[in-house]
């Protein structure tokens, strides 16, 4: 089976190498070896949208005609009262592991695959559509993506639906435009993910200032599941509160006289306020190797907040990015007690972590609006490469500093904290405008191993190769 | 009926804080102390406590924390034990130390079992039978009665015990590297060879330690050793059996647990019972473990030779005359220890033994907490009833085991029929 479907993912791969040369016929006529048109499927914006990517300006050969196009994806047009773009992105990952838990040695896995569409209603209304599997969850596909988007003007626009929680720069960007195959363990575990809401967002002062503020029906979809203690007797079972959120960003040197390419830097903050009901729901901790390192064990209640820095700049060919983010999980009433107080509340579960990540695009491309192809495979060229380096560490702990020895006790005053600390090499080739590959060197070390997915083992190394294809 | 309770409540505070003060002594033999009742406190989420008794029936640990002559130790780890004695209202419960930070102990010990006494309205069998087996010298588990408080509330009259462990082991036999099980009774059974494969075996004899290792290496010992002592000749039985358990140790175990009036022991009245088997690391010798003894001390005329007939090792090992002597010295040596008096003997007045005077004074030590556990499921009067019949046996039966014995094991002594 696994075999058959990276045999499927060549095929494809394949497919695709020899689509550029078929659209060039049907698109705008280009001078051999010229630059691609941007291709708004990679480009690695530092200015990540909220959250999606916002839907691109028609390239004018397809602005002008009505009907079907295709131009870097299919869609339909007519002039600026309707459009529809056709989005796919199919991701495979060729990985192995050291310790080899599984046994397996190099295995594949999809670990994307999603379809969708997008558009816009006149010039002020825009939606999105997406639906896929992930690795997570194999067996059946889930809507991922479902709003409108209201945007009477720049600074005051309206989302409403299924998307993603302003939070976290990295957990904001596409899995088309990460720089790694993996978000970094600090995004993975401490970010929210996608919940059903609605969000006041815009820009002002000539892109200065970015922000958003939302209102959730849950906590989203990272941690992806909630396991609410049994209900005692005449006990209502309690319910995931809202969550509140907000994200501000500001790109400073947009005030100085530095050229364009250089004065996208980007710092920000971010804030989630939620409330987790009672049982075994805090954040966990998960190795880019596989496992846990941090398992859901304790019992909370009540608040859960986060709290988010995050800088980005990209500079000629190059780009840093970096994050910290704390989150804070009550454990309201969830103490076995003492001679003074029976049910006590307990010390907040704490998650800390961050991560600095730069890249280097080696052909000279510049990171700036995305890595825009200049010479694709069998178009003259070899396409662009471009290197990767990232640390990163993730801690979970008890807030502050009980008296108590730790322990794994799922009502611990001072629980059993664990780190995980990691380093990524990797080497992005970028192959043309719609496939890509990544190859990293993960290797990660934990403060407790026997807390991790293999015991005994202080230093895990992934290696993985992730092909990826989308339009 | 309210006045009895609260002077009963009054009669347990006393007898509780008469050892709240030795705050100084701080270990197991403390914890195990006889000598007054102790008071453990567990603190329990209420939720927590609602499921544990909720869910008796099941195995589910719960944390904890517990509270001793003036130590708490935090995040134990909470089950409900055993078998026929479950209850609700009133659960058996198994501590754990270390379930939660590997390798940690509270006064040198892993877990403790706090017994209901469900199936002893006295609550005094368990506590005399073990403290007859130590003071034969066989290694068994300490035992103390224990007043137990969940969450600031008295739950009952419980009895802590110290449980078959690695660390019991290390304490009992020096080293703890070996090979520790305990028997689960599932049908009759008496020694009887149950073939090559090991399976049956495994069902019989559940590891407590070393439990990863393959069933070989668990269980070929105890094959071969239950294979000698049903296929070794005659002749060949004593020198064989040997290579795999100590014969003159096991005679002495059954004939205390005999001279106790154990029913549900190695040679019960429900084939072998209550044990553990320890196996030191890279030995093939099996010791016998003691536990769980809840129905002696009932007949006072419980016979010397229950189950000697259907268990196929102490059926053998009782024609070897020098083992047959083992098991007739230590019944007459355990007598001795039953009616062994204090002080100067009075003509005409006879003293009290140590089994009696031991099966009184726990009586009046344990009797305000008694009165006082409200989930207990008998009756004030039937823990007098029932402690008087321990005080019955204890006055008598060291004369009967030196009757019986006298005329059933002693050398020359015939077949009775």
């Amino acid at each position: 089976m696994r075999s058959s479907c990276a045999i499927a993912g060549v095929v494809a791969s394949a497919a695709l190498l020899v689509v550029p040369r078929a659209a060039a016929q049907t698109g705008p006529a280009q001078t051999p070896g010229a630059a691609s048109p941007p291709a708004q499927g990679w480009s690695l914006r530092l200015e990540p949208a909220f959250p999606a990517t916002p839907v691109s300006s028609p390239p004018p050969a397809a602005a002008t005609k009505n009907g079907f196009v295709w131009d870097n994806r299919p869609g339909i047009r007519y002039g600026d009262w309707f459009t529809l773009d056709v989005r796919a992105l199919l991701e495979g990952d060729v990985r192995s592991a050291d310790p080899d838990l599984t046994g397996e040695g190099a295995t594949f896995e999809w670990s994307r695959r999603r379809a969708g569409i997008q558009g816009t209603v006149t010039k002020y209304v825009e939606y999105e559509v997406d639906y896929g599997f992930d690795a997570a969850n194999e067996e059946s596909a889930e809507l991922r993506d479902a709003y409108v988007d209201v945007s009477p003007a720049a600074f005051a626009r309206v989302r409403g639906g299924k998307f993603k929680i302003p939070f976290g720069y990295e957990r904001l960007t596409g899995p088309r435009n990460l720089d790694f195959v993996y978000r970094s363990r600090v995004s993975d575990s401490l970010t929210p993910g996608r919940s059903v809401g609605v969000m006041a967002h815009g820009r002002a002062f000539s892109r200065l200032v970015r922000y958003a503020v939302g209102v959730f029906t849950d906590g989203g979809d990272q941690p992806p599941d909630l396991e609410p203690v049994e209900s005692l007797p005449d006990e209502q079972p309690e319910e995931e509160g809202r969550t509140w959120a907000a994200r501000a960003t500001v790109a400073p040197l947009r005030l100085t006289s530095l050229p364009g390419k250089y004065n996208n830097l980007e710092v920000g903050g971010a804030f989630t306020s939620g409330t987790v009901p009672e049982g075994r729901n805090h954040l966990q901790g998960e190795t880019a190797f596989g496992g846990e390192f941090f398992d859901r064990q304790y019992y909370t209640k009540g608040p859960r907040t986060r709290f988010g820095l995050e800088l980005s700049w990209a500079i000629g060919p190059a780009s840093i990015a970096a994050e910290y983010i704390v989150s804070r999980e009550a454990r309201e009433g969830q103490g076995v007690g003492n001679e003074g107080q029976i049910d006590n509340d307990l010390p907040e579960i704490e998650g800390r972590g961050w991560y600095v990540a730069g890249t280097w695009v080696v052909t000279g491309e510049n990171r700036d609006g995305g890595v825009n192809v200049k010479r694709p495979l069998l178009q003259g060229g070899f396409g662009a490469v471009e290197v990767a380096a990232r640390f990163e560490k993730l801690r979970f702990a008890s807030a502050g500093a009980p008296a108590e020895p730790p322990s794994r006790s799922p009502r611990a005053a001072n629980i059993a904290g664990n780190a995980d600390r990691a380093w990524t090499l990797g080497v992005n080739w970028y192959v043309n405008r719609w496939v890509k590959v990544r190859f990293n060197a993960i290797n990660e070390q934990l403060d407790d191993p026997e807390m991790g997915p293999a015991p005994g083992s202080s230093s895990l190394w992934t290696m993985v190769t992730q092909f990826g294809i989308g339009f | 009926m309210t006045g009895r309770r609260w002077l009963a409540g009054v009669m347990l505070l006393t007898v509780v804080c008469a050892d709240a003060g030795t705050v100084s002594a701080q270990t197991a033999d403390d914890l195990f102390n006889d000598q007054a009742v102790q008071r453990i406190d567990l603190y329990v989420n209420t939720r927590d406590w609602y499921w544990l008794r909720t869910r008796f029936t099941a195995n589910d640990y719960y944390p904890a924390n517990m509270k001793w002559n003036g130590t708490t130790v935090t995040n134990v780890a909470l089950r409900v034990r055993g078998a026929g004695s479950r209850l609700d209202a009133k659960p058996a419960l198994r501590v754990d130390f270390n379930r939660y930070a590997a390798g940690r102990t509270f006064l040198g010990l892993t877990s403790i079992a706090l017994n209901n006494g469900a199936q002893d309205p006295s609550g005094l069998r368990e506590l005399l039978t073990m403290k007859t087996y130590r003071a034969m010298g066989l290694p068994a588990p300490r035992m103390a009665p224990v007043a137990l408080y969940v969450n600031n509330a008295y739950l009952g009259l419980y009895n802590a015990i110290e449980e078959i462990d690695e660390a019991f082991v290390a304490r009992a036999y020096g080293e703890d590297t070996g090979h520790l099980f305990e028997y689960r009774w599932s049908d009759y059974y008496h020694f009887e060879y149950l073939g090559s494969a090991l399976e049956p075996y495994a069902a019989l004899y559940e590891p407590k330690t070393r439990v990863t290792e393959s069933m070989g290496a668990l269980y070929l010992p105890i094959e071969a050793m239950i294979r000698t002592i049903n296929d070794a000749s005659d002749e060949a039985f004593a020198a064989a059996v040997s290579a795999y358990t100590n014969l003159p140790d096991f005679m002495r175990l059954v004939a205390v647990q005999a001279a106790i009036g154990e029913a549900d022991g190695l040679l019960g009245n429900w084939g072998l019972s209550n044990h553990f088997l320890y196996r030191p690391n890279q030995s093939t010798l099996h010791r016998f473990i003691p536990w769980d003894a809840s129905s002696s001390l009932r007949a006072l005329d419980y016979p010397l030779h229950a189950g000697h007939e259907e268990n196929v090792l102490m059926r053998r090992a009782l024609k070897i005359p020098s083992l047959k002597t083992a098991y007739y010295t230590t019944l007459v040596e355990t007598a001795a220890l039953f009616d062994r008096t204090e002080g100067p003997s009075v003509p005409d007045q006879p003293a009290p033994g140590w089994l009696e005077r031991e099966a009184a004074r726990l009586r009046d030590l344990v009797r305000p907490a008694a009165y006082a556990d409200r989930a207990k499921p008998y009756t004030n009067e039937e823990f007098e009833a029932g402690a008087e019949e321990v005080l019955a046996f204890a006055r008598i039966r060291g004369a009967f085991v030196r009757w019986e014995a006298a005329r059933r094991f002693a050398p020359g002594a015939g077949p009775i029929y």
